[in-house]
């Protein structure tokens, strides 16, 4: 089972990637564990997680077909 | 929409409201693109992404908030997505009202939260090559 992982603005330039499958976890903690060890270079962002268009906390649960995004400040205007 | 805002479109979206005679005062928002100079660098563009998604739902949610706290008539929002060159328009937000007070400040509390909320990215091109990431103040 895998979800599928977005990367937005600036963060693309650090994974070098705009979105990804990885393997499903239950929680949040669990998957910036990966991420930062996939992407070292993430670790230091700033940026906000949205699971299935909604802004996610740290303790937030993730479901099987999640599609979990990771946004940078934004900067529109 | 797709890369600058025509000023033919403001234009047209004005006349448009000729029919409702209920309004008084119209305010408009427009955001351009400047050329800011970067330790000697230009801008020459700012290329916009977005989580569409997102934010076409954030933009719902705006919307229903500042119809909720002002007595406006109507309100439009355009904002780029893709480049758009300096000196081209990036944001356009649109509002009338019966009176001008509450026109202008419904207008000044959308824009306030389209730079704040908005899950919008904007690339600063340099002139040449290169670029960096836009921060918004």
């Amino acid at each position: 089972m895998t979800v599928e992982v977005q990367f937005f603005g600036q963060l693309i330039d650090k994974t070098g990637k705009s979105s990804i499958q990885i393997e499903h976890t239950a929680s949040l903690t669990q998957l910036k564990e990966i991420l930062f060890s996939d992407f070292p270079l993430l670790k230091g962002s700033k940026f906000i997680i949205a699971i299935n268009n909604k802004m996610a906390t740290e303790h937030s649960a993730i479901p099987k077909d999640a599609k979990i995004a990771l946004m940078p400040p934004f900067s529109g205007g | 929409m797709e890369g600058a805002i025509p000023p033919s479109f403001i234009a047209d979206s004005i006349a448009k409201h000729a029919s409702k005679t209920g309004i008084g005062g119209h305010n408009i928002f427009l955001g351009q693109v400047r050329t800011d100079d970067i330790e000697g660098k230009k801008v020459s563009a700012i290329e916009y992404t977005s989580n569409v998604e997102m934010a076409l739902e954030k933009m719902h949610e705006i919307r229903e908030s500042i119809f909720a706290k002002y007595a406006i008539t109507c309100m439009h929002v355009h904002h780029s997505l893709g480049k758009v060159n300096a000196g081209e328009l990036c944001l356009f937000v649109f509002t009338s009202s019966k009176h001008r007070k509450v026109a202008i400040d419904a207008c000044t509390e959308c824009v306030e939260k389209i730079k704040a909320e908005l899950p919008i990215w904007g690339k600063e091109l340099f002139e040449g090559e290169g670029y960096q990431w836009k921060v918004n103040s």
